[in-house]
């Protein structure tokens, strides 16, 4: 309970838990609704249908998004 | 089509290669060389959520219902994101208390409740039976497919020549042979995470194999696809959440929150990630990898399930599509690869998730009736550890034959269908239990019994009974009328709420009574000692225990006698695990040594029977004091006091070495300054030395001369003049330095007008510029306001400053300038001159007494003080004075005196 001054941070280094804590929330956001109407309009992009184009590309970015934190 | 023969030969030459690549890192890890090792492999290893239901299934749910297989690896993307901060904390708890499951984990979390570790293993059973069976239907569906070109019933097969049989067989022997090779189930598994890697590898080119195959092969790219499924009906509402107006964000919420939770919380993922990590770290590069895996293994999925339903027809059966697809394109060496994926994905799944259950049944359902038993129980002698060695495997067995007789008769059922998500929800029912409970430490045994079993039974009765009766196995009209005509009960509308899916109604449900069972029990009862200290160690494993540098505290009073627990240890332990355990006996020492070496003969047993079990073997021989909620707050006010001497001593020491080096930085400035005191005695004896051999000169010269003519007489005189005042003013000089330093200095402050004190001084030292044949230009503002100060003393300064330009000027060619600038709070003055400047490594040093810049040679005439006598002048009146000099461009000596405050003096 009490963390002495020589007691390391238990998530000290990287990455940093405040970086984590928020790109879960914002994965949690942009993979669910309301946000994922904004992709679920039946449009196409570059011939392909908006909403799996759209979820896919959110995914790599927060591939690319966690590699950078965790590894960068 | 593909002859059977070359199916089952292909197939059973996988699982040699796996035999043999598990063997090799086994080999390899006894070697010292590990090959797990390494942040890919662990990766890698994670990858074993991606079943044969996702290899096959994905394709069907997305022919089926489009975007709507993605959340099943959204959530776990989602779950990585946190993973760093989560499932580390899981790994160390694991790690240092030798936990091997995650029955074994919630259990010792919750007091070392053997309760609570069977419950957790009876829902693991019931929940991942069909799962397993369902593993083993896809090998079986893939061969017909393959060799038939269609499913054949299950019953047409059979049991001696059905080949699914000899997979599950093999596996077993697979998973004894490489599951079982410890005793210690809290060693790594070396062999059987190299296998599920590679199987990862396998099953990953294999379906991208196939994937780029139809995409590129079949079609003319994915915009070709997409064109031509076009023409089926009701297409375009495939690649939307649903029809237009309908919304189901709450079942895409759902979907995804449980595959999220399920990834944490699946017996093999606890296996793969907590059990077998060898180094927390390498969850860094899991948090990316993995995720990216599910990325790729799943780009093809809708290209595929389009592809296949624009070739075959929407009446298709799309879990084949996968080797279908393949087939049709005449690519049969493609479809066998495709086949060997999904074995792999399959096989990948069975061998951990048994590893897995048969630890969770042998250690928590088993190895606690048998120590009940007296032939075996805590009175008993003799080694144990084949015993337990020969439960584990036949409880592999029993698994992999259960889950083949379940896939046998359900077979073609409604129930083995849907059951990955069925079994998903089951394990979901651990989360509050583990993930509360590595946060709050007030959560209890009862709360967690409570919670598993209500949420447990809410999801038997609105998920696997629907499922059941789905299957014709009992009247389908308890789904509409609920149980004896009340509709309140019916399972998938509980208490009348609609409007739900039926998954997203029974997670609801089942989560909902879990966590309220959970917390309320929890809270409605402190908790007893032992649920407390468990509580402290999980909840606290980074601030307590090895990080901080003192051993953790450990719960236990009472009195050990050494000689049973080593007995004790011996009957389960391997012989080099119990000479270790001797080893470390013999270190311990001190007061605590009693609890201590329970601590550790516990630790060493949980690795072995597990925590509960462990414990009730300790208990058994060891005479303990009751551990209640006192005794624990007692054993961590020690724990902390003994923190709290050792952070003093640290603290104590700091002091020390700091003081120690206050002292050394105090000495050296001393020995500087006696340098400098030697320095200055020897500069002024040099200094008063010069013109006294001058004057002695000239002096003897006319005493040896007595006819020297009255001119050359005079001369000398004036010569004797000249230095004597050079020595007065010598004299005089350091007299001053030293009264302004001691403070005994006499101050006359008045109010001073700088400007004509400055043209005043300027004027004086005009004779010095005009025999160097210098120049010296004056810009001095008109009205300057006036300054408090002692008029000589700045005169002094000025006069000091000027005086050094005319020394250094070029002959001829010099030129100084003297500057005064009014500024708001204070009034500079500048002295510029073009000589040589000083350098840059002389800079500092020309404030200090008997400092002569240059070569002192070159430079004669000065005394050497002029200028730290001007510093302390204008330190004095609160200025400052400073040096300005690029070297080869002259010199700036400048100094600032503040404005008296504007108060009276201002009209």
């Amino acid at each position: 309970m009490t963390g002495g001054a020589q007691t390391p941070p238990p998530t000290g280094g990287k990455p940093r838990p405040g970086t984590l804590v928020a790109l879960f929330g914002a994965g949690v956001v942009l993979f669910n609704a309301p946000l994922l109407r904004i992709w679920d309009n039946g449009g196409t992009v570059l011939g392909l249908p908006l909403l799996p184009v759209g979820l896919f590309a959110v995914w790599a970015l927060l591939v690319l998004a966690i590699a950078l934190a965790s590894e960068g | 089509m593909i002859s059977g023969t070359t199916v089952i030969a292909v197939s059973l030459l996988y699982l040699l290669v796996l035999f043999a690549i598990a063997a090799i890192a086994d080999r390899r890890a006894a070697a010292g060389h590990s090959l797990i090792g390494n942040a890919w492999v662990y990766a890698l290893s994670l990858a074993v959520y991606c079943t044969a239901w996702t290899y096959f299934g994905s394709v069907g749910r997305a022919a089926a219902g489009g975007v709507w297989f993605l959340p099943i690896y959204l959530g776990p993307m989602l779950a990585m994101l946190v993973a760093w901060l989560v499932v580390r904390k899981m790994i160390r708890i694991a790690a240092l208390y030798r936990i091997t499951s995650i029955a074994d984990f919630i259990a010792s979390r919750y007091g070392k409740s053997p309760a609570v570790a069977a419950v957790v293993t009876l829902i693991t059973v019931i929940g991942l039976l069909p799962y397993i069976a369902l593993q083993l239907k896809a090998v079986s569906v893939g061969y017909d497919v393959l060799t038939s070109g269609a499913a054949r019933p299950v019953s047409a097969v059979p049991v001696w020549q059905d080949g699914t049989l000899a997979v599950a067989l093999a596996l077993a022997a697979f998973t004894i042979l490489f599951g079982t090779r410890h005793l210690d189930s809290a060693e790594k598994h070396e062999g059987m995470v190299a296998a599920i890697a590679f199987e990862s590898v396998v099953k990953l080119c294999a379906f991208l194999a196939v994937g780029l195959f139809v995409t590129y092969g079949l079609f003319d790219g994915l915009t070709d696809i997409w064109a031509r499924a076009q023409a089926l009906p009701g297409i375009n509402d495939l690649m939307r959440l649903g029809p237009e107006g309908s919304f189901r964000g709450p079942e895409w919420f759902t979907l995804t929150a449980l595959s999220g939770l399920s990834v944490l919380m699946l017996p093999r993922q606890f296996q793969v990630m907590v059990v077998e990590c060898k180094d927390e770290r390498h969850l860094k590069r899991a948090t990316w990898v993995f995720p990216a895996y599910l990325l790729a293994i799943n780009i093809f999925v809708l290209p595929l399930a389009l592809g296949g339903l624009v070739l075959f027809g929407s009446g298709a059966n799309a879990e084949a599509f996968v080797l279908t697809l393949p087939l049709v394109g005449d690519a049969p060496v493609l479809a066998m690869f495709a086949y060997v994926g999904g074995l792999s994905a399959a096989t990948g799944m069975l061998i951990v998730e048994t590893i897995a259950i048969s630890t969770m049944v042998c250690n928590d359902l088993v190895m606690p009736a048998l120590l009940r038993h007296p032939r075996f129980g805590v009175g008993a002698k003799g080694d144990l550890s084949g015993l337990i060695l020969n439960v584990r495997r036949t409880a592999i067995l029993a698994i992999l034959l259960l889950g083949y007789l379940y896939f046998r008769m359900a077979g073609e059922a409604y129930a083995l269908v849907s059951i990955g998500l069925i079994s998903f929800a089951a394990v979901a029912q651990f989360a509050p239990a583990l993930l509360i409970g590595l946060y709050w430490r007030g959560g209890t045994r009862t709360g967690a019994l409570g919670g598993l079993i209500g949420g447990f039974l809410v999801w038997a009765y609105t998920l696997m009974l629907p499922s059941v009766a789905k299957s014709g196995w009992i009247d389908a009209t308890i789904l509409t009328d609920g149980p004896a005509g009340l509709t309140l009960l019916a399972p998938e509308a509980l208490l009348g709420l609609t409007g739900l899916d039926p998954l997203s109604h029974a997670l609801f449900w089942s989560l909902l009574v879990n966590l309220a069972l959970y917390l309320g029990l929890s809270l409605w009862r402190t908790p007893s000692g032992r649920e407390a200290s468990q509580a402290l160690l999980f909840v606290d494993v980074f601030t307590r225990g090895r990080s901080d540098g003192t051993a953790a505290p450990v719960f236990w009073r009472g009195r050990a006698r050494h000689g049973d627990l080593m007995a004790l240890a011996t009957r389960f332990l391997s012989p080099e695990a119990a000479r270790s355990l001797e080893e470390a006996r013999a270190a311990l020492t001190g007061p605590e040594a009693d609890a201590r070496l329970v601590d550790l003969v516990e630790r060493r047993l949980a690795g072995v029977v597990g925590s509960a079990s462990a414990r009730v073997l300790v208990a058994s021989v060891a005479d303990e004091a009751p551990l209640g909620i006192a005794e624990v707050a007692q054993i961590l006010e020690e724990a902390s006091q003994l923190r709290v001497y050792a952070r003093a001593l640290e603290e104590k020491s700091r002091a020390l070495e700091e003081a120690g080096a206050e002292l050394r930085a105090a000495n050296a400035k001393l020995m500087t300054l006696d340098q400098l005191k030697d320095d200055f005695v020897s500069s002024v004896t040099h200094e008063l030395r010069t013109p006294l051999t001058a004057i002695r000169a000239v002096a003897e010269l006319m005493r040896d001369t007595p006819d020297m003519d009255e001119e050359q007489r005079a001369e000398f005189l004036a010569v004797i003049v000249t230095e004597s005042e050079r020595l007065g003013r010598l004299v005089n000089q350091v007299l001053d330095l030293a009264k302004i330093e001691s403070g005994h200095a006499q101050w006359v402050i008045t109010d001073v007008d700088l400007a004509k004190l400055v043209r005043d001084a300027a004027f004086s030292a005009g004779e010095l510029f005009r025999t160097r044949g210098a120049r010296l230009e004056l810009d001095i503002p008109d009205a300057v306001p006036h300054v408090r100060g002692d008029p000589d003393r700045l005169t002094q300064v000025v006069l000091n400053l000027l005086s050094n330009a005319a020394k250094f000027v070029p002959a001829g060619t010099g030129l100084a300038r003297l500057t005064m600038t009014v500024e708001p709070a204070s009034v500079l003055v500048s002295v510029t001159d073009n000589g040589p400047g000083v350098a840059l490594d002389e800079q500092k040093g020309v404030f200090e007494k008997f400092h002569q810049a240059g070569d002192t040679l070159a430079h004669p005439g000065g005394t050497g003080l002029g200028l730290p006598i001007s510093r302390e002048i204008v330190d004095h009146h609160g200025g400052e004075l400073w040096l300005d000099s690029k070297p080869g461009s002259g010199a700036t000596f400048a100094f600032r005196l503040p404005l008296p405050p504007e108060t009276e003096d201002t009209p």
